[in-house]
């Protein structure tokens, strides 16, 4: 059933997407590390679901804050004129591909069982 | 009850994470489209890097131009000098042309001359040879251009007689008493020429009878040659010399 929800979701956000209107370019910046923010919670969800310790509210609080706070960040950057938000994908990338390692393992895992 | 609110968690958990889905992928939606739409757009979109090397290419790019224009500006001096040149070359072609025109009789011509008026008597009438041999004598005097009743005389101009007070010249235009010749020269020349005594071409035909009257002006105008083009059929520029 979630995953129902979560195809529906995706496919709302994409029409929804393409109804807004674009951006200005200065806010593209932010936006860019709002969503790279909120992917590895997603991934983080994922992975965390499947060592079975999900947290619901880890989850959301995760993709909200971490979000606003990247953009905090990247704003505080372009303040002081140090390339913050360079940092913040450093950080999220990495965690990100923590986090895929662990799917693919779970997985790989998972295949292998079932040949043998 | 228990079921139920297993049920309810599930629902939330469940919606959530489709709210979560759908913010995610509009924002992602946004941003690639709105990316899109810069990577079309003008220099306000660019980053200060890429400003930057779009700056400096378009300096080495106004470099180049200012080069290649000061290349053709040089250039364009040397057409212009040839040009003159082949300006002058014309001009003194024209010229030429202009002086050639005048001498073959093509153009109105202007000068101090005489009139000549030539008429029939009762007694006597002129003939082609008198005619000729008035063109002699005012060639003979210096005369530049002559006209006879406004027809222009040039070198291939012939006069011949079909009948009696009818002169033909130009083998087709047809001309009758009074004639009216001008030519222009020096005017003391030909004036001194045709009044000579007895030999002069004024005695000679007062003496047969007929009517010469001379006068001088300072100021003639003989009007160019119309009779068609002046063609040669059988005579070649010799091109050996």
């Amino acid at each position: 059933m979630t995953l129902i929800f979560i195809i529906v979701g995706c496919v709302l956000g994409v029409g929804l997407g393409f109804l807004i209107p674009t951006l200005p370019y200065s806010m593209s910046n932010y936006l860019a590390i709002a969503i790279v923010a909120a992917l590895d919670t997603v991934f983080g969800g994922i992975a965390s679901n499947i060592k079975k310790n999900f947290d619901m509210k880890v989850f959301i609080s995760g993709f909200f804050v971490n979000a606003i706070l990247a953009i905090l960040l990247t704003y505080l950057g372009q303040k002081l004129n140090v390339d913050i938000y360079l940092a913040a994908i450093v950080v999220f990338i990495g965690r990100m591909f923590n986090n895929l390692g662990i799917i693919r393992r779970y997985y790989l895992n998972k295949l292998t069982k079932k040949k043998d | 009850m228990k079921t139920f609110f297993k049920n309810k968690q599930a629902v939330t958990i469940a919606v959530m994470i489709s709210i979560v889905a759908i913010i995610l992928t509009s924002t992602i939606c946004i941003q690639v489209k709105s990316v899109e739409e810069y990577k079309k757009a003008d220099i306000e979109s660019l980053r200060d890097e890429e400003l930057k090397a779009q700056m400096s290419l378009y300096k080495t790019r106004y470099e180049e131009a200012q080069k290649q224009y000061e290349d053709n500006q040089n250039k364009i001096k040397e057409y212009k000098d040839t040009e003159n040149e082949n300006e002058k070359a014309a001009n003194l072609i024209e010229k030429e042309l202009e002086e050639t025109k005048v001498l073959l009789g093509l153009t109105e011509v202007k000068g101090e001359g005489i009139v000549v008026t030539l008429k029939d008597t009762d007694m006597a009438t002129y003939w082609a040879k008198d005619i000729r041999n008035l063109m002699n004598e005012l060639k003979y005097a210096g005369a530049e251009a002559i006209s006879i009743n406004g027809n222009r005389i040039i070198n291939m101009t012939d006069i011949v007689e079909i009948a009696e007070g009818y002169i033909l010249i130009y083998g087709n235009t047809r001309i009758k008493s009074p004639y009216t010749i001008k030519a222009i020269g020096d005017t003391t020349y030909l004036t001194s020429t045709l009044n000579m005594k007895n030999t002069g071409f004024v005695d000679v035909m007062e003496s047969n009878g007929l009517d010469v009257t001379v006068e001088q002006s300072k100021n003639i105008t003989i009007e160019p040659y119309t009779k068609g083009e002046i063609e040669s059929k059988y005579m070649k520029e010799d091109e050996q010399k």
